[in-house]
């Protein structure tokens, strides 16, 4: 299921959220150890007309607020302008593994670029520069480590061709099971305040 | 980096045996004995308890509490797989940029009680909760071992009278202190 593409996204706030062990002792010393955990959060508020209501409360009603996930595309942040096709692995990438060797592809990959890996909706982040081209091998560093293992040749989506304008979509879950839509101006101007979460890390994305 | 894992050998001759868990946020394989045992990340751990060192031989467990959203565990409830089924928590540590286990030490192993379930809609959470012994609980029952009695003897070499002049009675062997 996808976010409808109506109304006016604004104000949006992303959150990384990782936690960790960490501790202070008296004397000021500050032990921390990762927990390997990430995930997406953030919020947006959303405009709606008149004759836009209908369709978002529907869809509202179709993911039952908190309990299904959808794909949601916020372009932006999550458009890779600079890659123009995708690169494939030239290694095998590991379950737990922090990335590998890529080669193809056309166009340049930044520090700060999500991708996704095919099949599988989580999205992980670039940590390392590198124009790609198809006969030289680079090295591919990112976060958080890989969830599946895939085998050399599969693709590393930094564009989305299902997308129209090839931005990346994000597999969430609303997080209250209660939403407000608040009916402004007569009802000419409706806006409801989404909070959401990465959704990857359940048995049906496992 | 230092995860949890949890394995349960259900006694469940239908359906689900062993569940393998881990806190891990994707599968981790040990490799033991030539064999490969995978803990899932997409298993349904929700919190393991406190665990207490005491220097007396003592039953006490500790709460493993696992997610109730799913059905597929209250049959095996129903079927009584979780009693006495024996569990070993372990905390792990993984080869660098790899999901498998380096090493790891045992942070409980006993057996389990058969499982609460708790149903908070305030909540909005389905939990079911089990209780644990530790392996020395079998410790304070009767032994089930051979006794030297001149009666036990007979049973097995009638006729042989190497145990004649041992007193008959019954000695309980205890193991706390």
């Amino acid at each position: 299921m996808f976010f409808p593409d109506i109304g006016i996204i604004s104000n949006v706030k992303i959150t990384q959220y990782i936690p960790a062990f960490r501790t202070e002792s008296l004397s000021g010393k500050v032990n921390t150890k990762e927990r390997g955990i990430h995930r997406l959060e953030g919020s947006f508020d959303l405009t709606l007309r008149e004759d836009e209501l209908r369709e978002f409360e529907a869809f509202l009603l179709m993911i039952r607020n908190s309990v299904n996930q959808f794909d949601l595309f916020l372009s932006g942040r999550f458009d890779n302008n600079d890659v123009k096709t995708n690169p494939r692995t030239n290694a095998i990438f590991k379950v737990g593994g922090n990335g590998g060797k890529i080669i193809g592809g056309t166009g340049t990959i930044n520090p700060g670029d999500y991708f996704k890996m095919s099949n599988d909706p989580k999205l992980y982040m670039c940590l390392t520069s590198q124009r790609l081209s198809t006969g030289i091998e680079h090295a591919l560093e990112c976060y958080p480590y890989m969830k599946h293992e895939y085998s050399i040749g599969s693709e590393i989506v930094f564009v989305y061709s299902a997308s129209g304008d090839k931005s990346l979509p994000i597999r969430v879950n609303i997080t209250d099971s209660s939403q407000t839509l608040v009916y402004g101006e007569g009802g000419l101007i409706n806006t409801i305040t989404i909070k959401f979460q990465e959704a990857t890390l359940d048995k049906a994305n496992a | 980096m230092k995860f949890f894992t949890v394995e349960i050998q259900l006694n469940d001759g239908d359906g689900i045996n062993v569940i393998r868990m881990t806190t891990a946020p994707f599968n981790v394989t040990l490799k033991l004995d030539g064999a490969d045992y995978e803990y899932l990340s997409a298993a349904d751990l929700l919190k393991i308890g406190e665990v207490e060192s005491s220097s007396d031989l003592s039953t006490k467990g500790i709460e493993v509490t696992l997610s109730g959203i799913d059905i597929t565990y209250q049959g095996v409830i129903e079927r009584q797989g979780f009693l006495k089924a024996p569990i070993d928590v372990m905390l792990i540590e993984l080869n660098t940029n790899s999901n498998e286990i380096k090493s790891y030490t045992y942070f409980h192993r006993g057996y389990c009680d058969t499982p609460i379930t708790t149903i908070d809609y305030k909540g909005e959470t389905i939990a079911i909760s089990v209780q644990t012994e530790s392996v020395f609980r079998d410790l304070d029952k009767t032994p089930s071992l051979m006794r030297c009695s001149f009666s036990t003897h007979q049973t097995r070499h009638s006729g042989d009278k190497f145990f004649q002049y041992v007193q008959d009675t019954p000695v309980e062997e205890i193991w706390r202190t």
